[in-house]
């Protein structure tokens, strides 16, 4: 009987003293159960420790992983010949404290662009530095009884915090300093096996698609050029993160991993963007950012038939992170999902679509032919 | 083998005293009722949780609308004590081709934002398969025109609403056992605030319910003498037609089926119900009556307040339409009334103190001799 116990103890603290689980983990190359994974994870603009942390902590072991000053996360593979740089953004839209008002409630300053209206009414979490607090962003005043109340505009400025306390000394004990991330209580929503909604699918998804990648890529062997992961911060409010990045990684390609805006929705105008989930990834050929060049288009688009990758083709609005990469001379191809209801609550995205997005991150590691290109003239002297 | 039967004994009188413990205690019953759907007209499952949670023994009737009453004591039945079972909610009103569903209510809304605070909130609908879950759509923002933009709070309105579950199809949807009628509410919990508040979507009807689920179990396990009967009332949020002032369905045909001398409602006090409002929560019950004097019955509950210790705030412009606006000359009708800030919305606030405070008050009516 003690000869079992002690054989038990022994297997259970050699797994975990080796680490085997974590490292043999066959979901780590699932996309899927690293997003849900890191969608709880609060990471609002300027905010995004936590999340940084979960993906350094996640990443496989014997590769060099680094961050700089501002949060960025990255690790390098390979070297020599032209530079492939994968981005995604671990920021999310959302709220910050800006002010402590007499009476204990909190006002807020907007962290990337989102409808105020979508928190009135909701319940919110503040996280401080003694750890988390609820509140509710309070209803606009005379909703009960004044119609025309209801059909103003709804401002960042209108956005209230009640804590439950009743002035401003209370909320201090709380732990609540000026600059604390806000996010929406969050839940993720199941539509099926295959579906979620969820704040946040923007861009934990892309995250998620990186990290399994990493896991799925045979590092060593890659040979006559460099490969960058990077998980980069700020992206909401003016890809800081990424022009950090941008001036430091010298791309020669940069392969943006985010949302593909779709307007396959039940109330959006279908007159571009229309692209269906689950039908597979999708290469962004044109947004507001940028304009994927169409020779290396092509080439991806061979990639994916070749590899037998369900692809979508499409042009929508929204930037990437990849954008700021291309006046430092690197060439942008963004690579996404089709997703729903942007910057909501409630993001949509599809399983087959994150799955074969990741396959194609692996792909590209794998078989792009790139082509270095010149990127800056010689100059008189030289 | 002896010691086996010893230790399950005393395994089973551990969770026995432990469930009678848990029940007792308001916290614990609100837990299990607050995730209770009961849209107007869809109160059965909250009907059969209060059962459940209502000692065996006790006998339940129910009238043709669904409301449950509960007659405690030998005396003569003197006081009944009435709360709401439903809120508002939502039913399937159609499946559209592309596989998403469109809701209706069976009751207007309680304010003009009503509607617009569910746009990308998650929501379940109560299939006969089960729970299904879903949100309900919201425009892109990256892709909104300006015009669109500028013309947003007009989009949040209920002939947009579109409930995306994952189906493609009108046969996808059917297939998962969602059809016409089935209820819809919004996912919801129970958000622990401070200074002891909590808020959660319809939380001030929920905890009316468990006040007097609360009562009732308190009035059986202290076996209380007095005689009167707890009601939760199906349909009260549905108005009575060809009536003046709006009152409720529910309630009105309890008044007209109970034979008592007073009725005592318990329902929500909404914070901010005009320019001049000045309810708080946290600062104590609110005292409501439709009688321009001060009646027995109103009398009665102000003094078992005084006794113990409890502040009642009044509120004017207030209408309850759980108070019927008329219920016979032999009748008193008086309303007790949790205060609620943010009423209405997803996240309805109340104080646990207000909650205590209406406990306190209920217990004391109900043993006390003023009504009787």
């Amino acid at each position: 009987m003690k000869r079992s116990i002690l054989l038990l103890v022994f297997l259970y603290l050699s797994l975990n003293l080796s680490g085997a689980t974590f490292s043999d983990n066959p979901l780590n190359e699932d996309p899927w159960y690293w997003m849900k994974k890191l969608l709880l994870i609060p990471g609002v603009s300027g905010s995004e420790q936590k999340a940084a942390d979960m993906i350094m902590e996640s990443c496989p072991r014997n590769l060099n992983i680094q961050r700089d000053t501002m949060g960025n996360v990255w690790f390098t593979a390979g070297s020599g010949g032209p530079h492939l740089v994968f981005v995604a953004h671990t920021d999310e839209i959302g709220y910050r404290v800006k002010e402590i008002t007499e009476k204990g409630t909190l006002k807020v300053e907007s962290r990337g662009g989102f409808f105020p209206k979508m928190y009135e009414g909701r319940p919110v979490v503040i996280f401080t530095g003694n750890g988390p607090v609820n509140g509710v962003v309070l209803p606009r005043p005379g909703y009960l009884y004044d119609d025309q109340a209801a059909s103003q505009e709804y401002s960042h400025n209108d956005v209230e915090i009640y804590l439950g306390v009743e002035d401003n000394d209370e909320v201090r004990e709380l732990g609540i300093s000026i600059g604390d991330q806000i996010t929406i209580k969050k839940y993720i929503t199941e539509l099926s096996e295959e579906l979620l909604c969820a704040r946040g699918v923007d861009d934990r998804a892309g995250c998620a698609a990186l990290l399994a990648a990493a896991y799925g890529i045979d590092w060593s062997s890659i040979k006559g050029k460099t490969i960058t992961f990077a998980w980069d911060v700020q992206e909401e409010i003016g890809l800081f993160g990424a022009a950090h990045l941008a001036e430091r990684l010298n791309a020669d390609y940069v392969f943006p991993v985010d949302t593909f805006v779709s307007s396959d929705g039940p109330l959006d105008e279908k007159r571009y963007a229309c692209l269906p989930l689950g039908e597979g990834m999708v290469l962004r050929a044109i947004d507001s950012s940028s304009i994927s060049p169409s020779h290396e288009l092509k080439k991806l688009i061979e990639l994916a038939r070749k590899n037998e990758l369900p692809f979508q083709l499409g042009n929508t609005r929204g930037g990437n992170d990849g954008s700021v990469f291309v006046p430092e001379g690197g060439v942008n191809l963004p690579l996404s999902w089709p997703g729903l209801y942007s910057h909501s609550f409630i993001e949509k995205i599809h399983k087959k679509d994150l799955k074969t997005l990741t396959k194609m991150i692996m792909v590209i590691v794998n078989d792009f032919k790139p082509e270095l290109f010149i990127k800056k003239t010689a100059t008189l002297d030289s | 083998m002896k010691r086996y039967k010893y230790f399950s004994l005393i395994v089973f009188i551990f969770l026995m005293i432990g469930r009678s413990l848990f029940c007792e205690n308001i916290e614990s019953l609100i837990k299990e009722i607050f995730s209770v759907p009961s849209p107007t007209g869809y109160e059965e499952n909250l009907a059969v949780k209060i059962k459940e949670l209502l000692p065996a023994a006790v006998p339940v009737e129910r009238d043709n609308l669904g409301s449950l009453y509960v007659y405690w004591g030998k005396d003569k039945f003197n006081t009944a004590f009435l709360t709401g079972m439903d809120e508002y909610g939502y039913f399937v009103s159609n499946i559209t081709d592309e596989g998403y569903l469109t809701l209706d209510r069976a009751v207007r809304a309680p304010h003009p934002l009503f509607d617009s605070m569910f746009f990308g909130h998650p929501m379940l609908v109560y299939s006969e398969k089960g729970m299904v879950e879903g949100a309900l759509a919201l425009p892109s923002l990256h892709i909104l025109s300006p015009e669109r933009r500028r013309e947003l709070e007009s989009l949040f309105v209920l002939d947009n609403a579109y409930l995306d579950i994952g189906a493609k199809s009108r046969q996808e949807v059917i297939d998962r056992g969602v059809k016409f009628l089935d209820p819809v509410t919004p996912v919801t919990d129970i958000t622990a605030l401070s200074g002891e508040k909590m808020s959660g979507y319809s939380l001030g009807r929920k905890l009316c319910a468990a006040l007097l689920l609360d009562l009732m179990l308190e009035a059986s396990r202290q076996n209380l003498s007095q005689g009167n009967v707890v009601v939760w009332l199906a349909q009260s949020l549905f108005p009575v037609r060809g009536s003046r002032s709006p009152s409720s369905l529910g309630s009105l045909r309890a008044g007209k089926i109970l034979a008592v001398s007073n009725l005592i409602f318990v329902d929500i006090y909404p914070c901010g119900l005009h320019p001049d409002d000045h309810v708080e929560i946290g600062k104590g019950p609110v005292l409501f009556s439709m009688e321009k004097i001060k009646t027995k019955t109103v009398l009665s509950v102000e003094k078992c307040a005084e006794r113990a210790s409890i502040v009642l705030q009044s509120a004017d412009g207030f209408h309850s339409m759980l108070l019927p606006s008329h219920m016979g000359d032999s009748k008193e009708c008086v309303c007790l009334c949790l205060p609620a800030k943010a009423a209405y919305t997803p996240s309805e606030i109340v104080s646990w103190n207000d909650v205590r405070d209406i406990q306190k008050l209920l217990l004391e009516l109900w043993v006390g001799e003023n009504l009787r």
